[in-house]
């Protein structure tokens, strides 16, 4: 037989998902840290970050440049991608990425060097990519979490592509500003029946007229929450696909 | 998402020729159609090098992007003409924009994306600490990363530190330990284990100066000089 999506009408990109969940298995993850503030894009360049001693001075020399410009820089090392962008820093997983918290110490280790730099905002996101058991398995999941039903009128085969929400963390541990950003889409990257979920973990340090914000939070930010993220970033996951 | 990278140059317009007439009266036919075509009879998609399984003479150096923009083409619902109503046969023409070389499928069966791409797989990861340094090893003691469990204390060589890495050893250095899979570009998985020290900014020698002076202050409270 066919897989399934070909018999389709379309090639719509409907959550295919179903009951059986216990196979449910992780396929690919990553991390990133995204840091909202005021940064110098110029001086993010793989040789600054070794000679802080930030990264081996092998990786430096090795690094995969994508562009370096004044007003956006981004490049990749074996482990970790890094782009800037005046207002905005990220720090990626790649593939080869062995252990979240590389990317936690590097982000650190930047921001102490550049105490001085205004961060308004810390992002820390987790994603995975889950491989469900079936096509029926998926459908099951899209069609829980978006009921078709307010689109038959006018959709034919209406399906989940993408769905994004957003909250606030629970006040107990939530003394800082911002919330949870929770997107749930197909995996582009497990195939068949995969669906990605990524775990934004959004923190609010000050705002963006406060002269006097400094890096000295964020830093603070990164290693007091940096557990938390992590154990919200495996449960949300966990809850979602759970079987109903 | 990135564009993909293995789309070799097609030409704007190829054409695909029948040997022999083909029903295709609709969406249910032009699906059909496509099956022969992509997919043996156990839903494998096939070769790129194997003779197609239907009459079709189609270039057999396609790759999976191109044939599912002609298959987006031929499944396209707004394509009503003279092939809905009439049977079709003798020769089909399909316009393969450029723009469709790099336009990358919602739905599409890759998994040789996942084999062919390098990758490593953390199976088990530790948090360590330094806390003894040996001749040509290290003693640490290790938090369970991956679940919650009990302290743990190892022994472990020198050599397995990456030599770039080697003057971060010492007592209270912190490092991470993962025991994985690594998928090579040709898709060979092999089990590795790496360290990785923690790497602290350099400190500046302003940093130092303000370090000696509040040791200075700390020693003259206690009495010293």
């Amino acid at each position: 037989m066919p897989p399934k999506w070909l018999t389709k009408p379309t090639f719509s990109r409907c959550l295919y998902t179903g009951d059986a969940l216990a196979e449910l298995a992780i396929e690919r993850q990553g991390n990133a840290i995204h840091l909202l503030g005021s940064f110098n894009p110029r001086l993010f360049q793989p040789a600054w970050l070794a000679a802080h001693n930030l990264i081996r001075d092998a990786e430096s020399e090795t690094a995969e440049i994508r562009i370096i410009h004044s007003d956006i820089v981004s490049y990749a090392l074996d482990w970790v991608r890094v782009e800037v962008e005046g207002e905005k820093l990220a720090i990626i997983s790649t593939a080869n990425s062995e252990t979240p918290e590389q990317l936690r110490d590097l982000a650190v280790g930047v921001l102490e060097v550049l105490s001085h730099t205004p961060v308004y905002t810390v992002g820390i996101q987790f994603w995975g990519h889950y491989a469900l058991e079936s096509q029926e398995a998926r459908d099951d999941l899209g069609w829980r979490l978006v009921p078709p039903d307010p689109f038959k009128e006018h959709l034919a085969m209406p399906g989940m592509t993408t769905l994004r929400v957003s909250g606030s963390r629970s006040s107990e541990d939530d003394p800082d500003g911002g919330g949870l950003i929770v997107t749930v889409e197909p995996s582009n990257r497990v195939n068949p029946n995969g669906v990605y979920i990524s775990v934004l973990d959004q923190y609010e340090l000050a705002d963006q007229n406060d002269a006097d914000a400094t890096a000295g939070p964020a830093v603070a930010c990164l290693k007091e929450n940096w557990a938390a993220s992590g154990k919200r970033a495996k449960a949300i996951p966990e809850t979602v696909l759970a079987p109903r | 998402m990135n564009p993909p990278t293995d789309i070799a140059p097609l030409p704007a317009t190829e054409e695909l020729h029948f040997d022999h007439h083909v029903p295709v009266s609709g969406v249910a036919d032009r699906v059909r159609f496509l099956e022969g075509w992509l997919f043996d009879e156990e839903g494998r998609e096939a070769e790129e090098t194997r003779e197609p399984r239907s009459s079709l003479k189609l270039h057999q150096d396609w790759r999976p992007m191109q044939k599912w923009a002609l298959a987006q083409q031929l499944l396209d619902p707004s394509d009503a003409g003279p092939a809905e109503e009439a049977e079709l046969g003798g020769k089909l023409s399909v316009v393969l924009p450029a723009s469709q070389h790099v336009l990358m499928p919602v739905v599409w069966h890759r998994p040789a994306d996942e084999t062919t791409r390098e990758a490593f797989t953390a199976l088990q990861r530790w948090e360590g600490v330094v806390t003894e340094c040996l001749e040509e090893s290290f003693v640490a003691r290790l938090t369970d990363l991956t679940e919650e469990g009990p302290l743990e204390e190892v022994e472990l060589a020198l050599e397995d530190v990456a030599p770039e890495d080697r003057s971060l050893v010492g007592p209270g250095a912190v490092f991470y330990w993962s025991i994985g899979y690594r998928d090579d570009e040709s898709g060979r998985r092999s089990r590795e284990s790496t360290l990785r020290f923690r790497r602290l900014p350099v400190w500046s020698e302003a940093e130092l100066e303000a370090a000696r002076e509040r040791a200075r202050e700390v020693a003259k409270a206690f009495g010293g000089e």
